[in-house]
């Protein structure tokens, strides 16, 4: 089964809580097949607008949104959207590996088999060594896979959930700091595993390593209190920022 | 052979080197090129070596600009941050070579236009051959990281200035003794004599840079020069 094309924008999206403005009338269109970067202070809104895309701020109770995210045409901020669905084609990683407690086999089979992705055990089978392989993680844990999966490494952890995103076949990734609690060996690994997924996802970082956003995104886009301050080549915003307050940031420099 | 763990940092690194290498060719191209035609004064291919100078500028920019690219998105350390600190110089010390090549073909057109020939030819073709064979092997060295190569064109240097001397004396004898050539011709063979002497000390400058790249500390600067080599003008 082949990936949806993955065409995937902004339109003036602002996000509340409560009375609290913490995203402001945000747009943009992400690049497909591509790692795009979100950068940013700490309070900046840049995880807040990650959450937009795949509707994760439905579960927070004082969070409203606004403003349009457009996925192959269809605006997903409407009723008749099905989030879960959704949360299929646009999955998550998050920076701590949040492994299911059951086995590494059963924590990749799990969304197959509620989506409905696989009629027999040979099926399942198959996504499950296909998802792991993507995630690079099948040499490790091919001979072991009804052991828990809480026994593997924080690296492994997280690629672990790497690849239970991507074993309900979606289109976009995204990725919340997913590399934070990881040392730079486990780091490197995870990043050169999102350079080669970027072949078949597009793929959403927010990190708050800049050296990890000049290492493997393509596109950057940098938020300050809620705006989004510029949105560009990885290459232009690291060697000549457009703004000021861009330069300020990722110089280290106090404005 | 894979370095790091991210393939596209090996990449581009690889890259960087390559272009290096290739602006390394485009110079020793150049030099070739223009000790093929110090007899004949051929004007075409000598016009050609001076418009072609401009594309060793331009590329010299871009490996400049790589090695910015790299420094700003990879953040190298240790040997990598050596590596690619080395390429732009290296680069701007073989851009300097494609000057003097340049330069050497606007002498030989200006002796053309002015109906001479350029005397003592077969010195200037044994020394510029010595020149051309420095620069292939310091090409070399840098492709293969060899310090062994190119400190040993770091210490043969004084073979160039040898040359260089004994064409200078043989230049300043012919104009004390106002015999056949006239002194505008002794001038341009002055300065070509120059610029291939120079194009030696470039190489050696590559050869330092290498040494640098590996070992991370400078020759020990006590090179030989041949007697005032570095004093002539």
């Amino acid at each position: 089964m082949t990936n949806l094309s993955s065409k995937l924008s902004a339109k003036d999206v602002s996000v509340f809580y409560n009375e609290k403005k913490a995203l402001k009338s945000v747009s943009l269109d992400l690049l497909e097949n591509a790692v795009t970067a979100f950068i940013g202070p700490s309070g900046c809104g840049k995880s807040t607008f990650l959450r937009c895309f795949n509707r994760m701020n439905d579960v927070i109770p004082s969070a409203r949104v606004e403003g349009e995210i457009l996925l192959n045409g269809v605006n997903i901020n409407t009723p008749d959207v099905d989030p879960v669905l959704l949360r299929a084609q646009v999955g998550m990683v998050f920076q701590k590996a949040n492994p299911f407690p059951k086995s590494i086999y059963d924590n990749i089979a799990y969304g197959p088999r509620i989506h409905g992705l696989a009629s027999h055990k040979d099926d399942l089978d198959h996504i499950v060594e296909d998802s792991l392989k993507k995630a690079g993680l099948w040499a490790e844990v091919s001979d072991r896979l009804m052991d828990q999966a809480t026994g593997l490494s924080g690296g492994q952890q997280q690629r672990l959930c790497i690849a239970r995103a991507i074993a309900v076949n979606p289109s976009i990734l995204l990725m919340d700091e997913p590399c934070s609690a990881l040392d730079p060996i486990a780091t490197a690994v995870i990043e050169e595993l999102i350079e080669n997924l970027k072949q078949r996802y597009t793929i959403i970082i927010v990190t708050h390593s800049m050296q990890q956003a000049a290492r493997i995104s393509q596109k950057t886009a940098y938020f300050h209190l809620g705006n989004l301050v510029e949105y560009g080549d990885t290459k232009q915003i690291f060697t000549n920022p457009t703004h000021e307050q861009t330069e300020a940031y990722i110089s280290g420099k106090i404005g | 052979m894979q370095e790091h763990i991210s393939t596209s940092f090996d990449e581009d690194l690889n890259e960087l080197d390559a272009m290096v290498t290739t602006i390394g060719g485009m110079a020793q191209s150049q030099l070739n090129t223009v000790l093929s035609v110090i007899d004949n004064l051929d004007e075409r291919v000598l016009n050609t070596i001076i418009d072609n100078d401009k594309q060793i500028d331009l590329y010299e920019q871009k490996v400049f600009d790589k090695a910015v690219e790299i420094i700003a998105l990879r953040s190298p350390h240790a040997s990598d941050l050596r590596k690619v600190m080395i390429a732009p110089r290296t680069a701007s010390s073989i851009e300097r070579i494609g000057d003097l090549a340049r330069n050497i073909a606007k002498r030989l057109l200006a002796l053309k236009t002015n109906k001479k020939s350029l005397p003592f030819v077969d010195d200037f073709t044994a020394m510029g051959q010595d020149a051309l064979n420095t620069l292939i092997a310091i090409n070399d060295a840098f492709g293969r990281s060899d310090v062994d190569k190119a400190l040993h064109v770091w210490e043969n240097d004084v073979a160039i200035d040898a040359s260089y001397l004994r064409l200078t004396e043989m230049i300043v004898k012919t104009l004390d003794q106002g015999n056949k050539h006239d002194a505008e011709t002794m001038r341009h063979c002055l300065f070509i004599a120059k610029n291939i002497e120079r194009i030696g000390d470039h190489a050696t400058a590559i050869a330092e840079q290498i040494y640098f790249r590996v070992h991370a500390k400078q020759i020990d600067d006590n090179r030989p020069k041949q007697g005032d080599a570095e004093d002539i003008e």
